[in-house]
């Protein structure tokens, strides 16, 4: 039996030593990848007269499908196929992951301070932590190479924290009134350009057995639209940035009948029998085939609605939201803005060689999204082929230009605790739990507590 | 081979790098979970310490409003049905399976089925099946003459969160099943028989010599579904996402809105660190439940 153990042993020994020279040849494959990156860094410095070595740029993104008919997505892929053209001594590494699982693996990656070179983002609330972390790149020197004269002004607002500015900007994303002309020509029913033509569209077309709205208030964000654009019909935009910046309080009257008017739509059955059980991509999809007549939506859709398969193509308008007599807020105040970037971590290699790739990047993106037909540029200068653009996106641009406040979508403005403390809210409030009074009071207990 | 086993260092040497991976997968995150829990940090930047200052409002003042103790009820309430519906049906399905019945094995792999879909797919089918506007459940109902009992099954929080438990209940029953039905396969035929001889069939066999013989398994059964209800996650996060909240909030879910969603890492730590206690405490709790019972048959 002495030999069966010394087999034991012998075989033990042999595993825990594999395990070791695992770990040891790990360790070593890192410090000699670190070895060459720091060659790197010296050979692109010093001369780029050995462009042989490539430098490998990591970018984490939420936009994983390339075959994915979304505007930014297209206008994504596209940008980094350009700039992977344009830069043929970069290597990026691109890795894409969509929605929710995005947001926890950047703050996970975060937390571990395991952030890629160059990562989306969105700005406002969303971004603070990673600031006050000290994660994010400060570009305010870099931006002084002229990149700062080609931006449209105030798109850099959300990426601004302490009067730093940390992300360029892409596209300026709004939400529209899309209306299918067809359900409301059956219907008898004008376009809606103030409150009481809406409710009388939404009656008409009751009485017509076609669903006025489509809203998927399950995913919450879309209910959220509803609330963010009549506060701005009430209030306007100052007062709601001012609200959700804490300089302003949520609890004023003309927020109050705003939630007074969320709640009127949801009574007359608006949004159809069961909205809060209705998903985004149901809503959509009611709106696509034909089945509701009104969407409140982000430009994004813009390229589903007149995809090829779309049953509702070139049925579809887009309008301003309607006035509210009373309101302070004017019909060129929008819900939208500016809002998603990529940032640069802090402790990128390659400073110069990342910011010249980003800024093209950044570009190129701004322009391609924009002739995906989802969101106009934030960046001047000639859009070039403008000919196959969605005739929504022009149609958007031109009512969008003469736009005189923004305010952006909350979820991104407000911090990730108030964020869900306001959804909490307005959950309640659409599912009648809270009173529209008690509504904007929680909100301004919960959210700018002190003030 | 007794020799081997006879060695102290050679059993430390084979059971080393289990109790290595153990360790570090298992007590080392609960010990840090534990730490994180005393600390004030958003997850991304540094944390500070601030001790036990978060306790009290998790599950006192509730400041923000999330209503943790109101889910913990909610993970006990699944418990309840897991204990009272799905192992009475899995056992009673084992028996009949287990005492022969025509399509045995048909059968048996029927019931297991759903253990080896991923609670993704169950989630995401029971969405389609409850979906108001479109769902099987609701058109069906329509149907047959029941427009009236539509409902809006996961909005409505009167049907809200049975119409998560359920599915979960439903999920699981196989997999007590095979447990059973593997462990009533192996009662020897003697004793069955010997007990017909005596007079004890159906019934009285069932509760007399079945019952008894796989006690072990019951309660295996019985401390799986209740642990496993107390930390149940999986169709919670998919279909509802606790809405309407909080009526189908359960702890992890909370847990991981405020890890991730609420950016507060302390305050969601402190919800898994009660998380291991709980189900620490409902295991001994179970252990000595069965054990004054066996003291208490055995007088």
């Amino acid at each position: 039996m002495s030999l069966f153990r010394n087999m034991a042993t012998i075989g033990l020994t042999s595993v825990l030593a594999a395990g070791l020279a695992a770990c040891g040849s790990n360790s070593e494959k890192e410090s000699s990848a670190s070895a060459s990156a720091s060659n790197d860094h010296a050979a692109s410095s010093s001369a780029s007269s050995s462009p042989a070595e490539k430098i490998k740029i990591t970018m984490w993104s939420q936009f994983s499908d390339p075959n994915s008919k979304d505007g930014g997505f297209i206008g994504f892929f596209k940008a980094l196929e350009a700039t992977k053209a344009q830069f043929p001594n970069v290597e990026i590494e691109h890795t894409g992951l969509e929605g929710e699982s995005y947001k926890t693996k950047i703050k996970t990656a975060s937390a571990a301070d395991q952030l890629p070179d160059i990562f989306f983002s969105w700005g406002g609330g969303f971004a603070q932590p990673f600031v006050a972390g000290n994660r994010l790149l400060a570009l305010d020197d870099l931006v002084q190479d002229g990149t700062k004269d080609k931006l449209v002004p105030g798109t850099t607002d959300n990426f601004t924290f302490d009067g730093k500015l940390y992300g360029l900007p892409t596209n300026i994303a709004t939400a529209n009134l899309y209306v299918n002309k067809e359900l409301f020509e059956s219907a008898g029913a004008p376009l809606p350009t103030t409150w009481d033509e809406l409710v009388a569209a939404i009656n008409a077309l009751k009485a017509k057995n076609i669903t006025p709205i489509a809203l998927g208030a399950k995913d919450r964000w879309p209910a959220m639209f509803w609330n963010s654009i009549l506060d701005i019909r009430m209030g306007g935009t100052a007062a709601v940035n001012a609200a959700l910046n804490k300089t302003g309080s949520f609890d004023i009257p003309e927020f109050q009948e705003a939630a007074r008017k969320y709640k009127e739509l949801f009574d007359m059955k608006a949004f159809g029998e069961n909205p809060i059980g209705t998903s985004y991509d149901d809503s959509i999809n009611m709106f696509l085939t034909g089945k509701a007549a009104m969407l409140y939506m982000g430009a994004w859709v813009n390229g589903q609605i007149n995809a090829e398969d779309s049953q509702v193509k070139g049925k579809v308008d887009v309008v301003k939201f309607p006035s509210i007599p009373g309101g302070k807020g004017n019909v060129d105040e929008w819900h939208g803005g500016s809002g998603e970037t990529f940032f640069i971590n802090a402790k990128v290699d390659h400073k110069d060689t990342v910011w010249a790739v980003y800024k093209f990047f950044m570009e190129t993106m701004a322009k391609e999204v924009f002739i995906a037909g989802s969101g106009s540029s934030a960046w001047k200068g000639d859009m070039g082929d403008t000919s196959k653009v969605d005739p929504l996106a022009i149609k958007i641009g031109e009512l969008s230009a003469s736009a005189t406040g923004f305010s952006y979508w909350w979820d991104q403005m407000l911090n990730g605790n108030d964020t869900e403390s306001m959804f909490t809210s307005l959950m309640s409030l659409t599912g009648g739990k809270l009173a529209p009074e008690q509504f904007n009071k929680e909100l301004q207990k919960k959210l700018n507590s002190g003030k | 081979m007794q020799q081997v086993f006879s060695n102290k260092k050679a059993i430390a040497v084979f059971v080393l790098p289990t109790l290595i991976l153990f360790v570090a997968v298992g007590f080392v995150p609960i010990v840090q979970s534990f730490y994180y829990s005393l600390l004030d940090w958003d997850g991304i930047g540094t944390g500070h310490f601030v001790g036990f200052k978060f306790y009290k409002d998790v599950f006192v003042d509730d400041t923000y409003g999330i209503q943790f103790v109101n889910s913990i009820w909610n993970t006990l309430y699944l418990a309840l049905l897991s204990v009272m519906i799905q192992i009475p049906f899995a056992f009673f399905v084992a028996l009949v399976l287990a005492r022969g019945v025509k399509g045995e094995r048909f059968y048996r792999t029927l019931f297991f089925i759903p253990v080896t879909i991923s609670s993704s797919v169950i989630g995401l089918m029971f969405l389609q099946i409850l979906n108001p506007n479109y769902g099987v459940l609701n058109t069906m109902l329509e149907q047959v003459g029941l427009g009236s009992w539509r409902h809006d099954w996961l909005v409505e929080e009167k049907t809200a969160l049975s119409s998560i438990f359920l599915p979960a209940v439903w999920q699981w029953v196989g997999y007590y099943m095979l447990l059973m039905y593997a462990a009533i396969k192996g009662i020897s035929e003697e004793m069955l028989e010997a007990a017909k001889i005596d007079g004890a069939s159906g019934w009285r066999a069932t509760i007399s010599i079945i019952v008894p013989s796989v006690a072990p398994i019951i309660k295996v059964c019985i401390v799986f579904a209740v642990i496993g209800s107390l930390k149940f996650f999986d169709l919670t996060f998919i279909m509802t996402k606790g809405a309407p909240q909080p009526v189908t909030d359960v702890p992890s879910t909370l847990m991981y809105n405020s890890i991730f969603r609420r950016n507060m890492y302390g305050y969601g730590s402190i919800m898994a660190v009660f998380m291991v206690i709980e189900c620490l405490l409902a295991y001994f709790a179970l252990q000595w439940l069965f054990r004054t019972r066996e003291e208490g048959v055995g007088r």
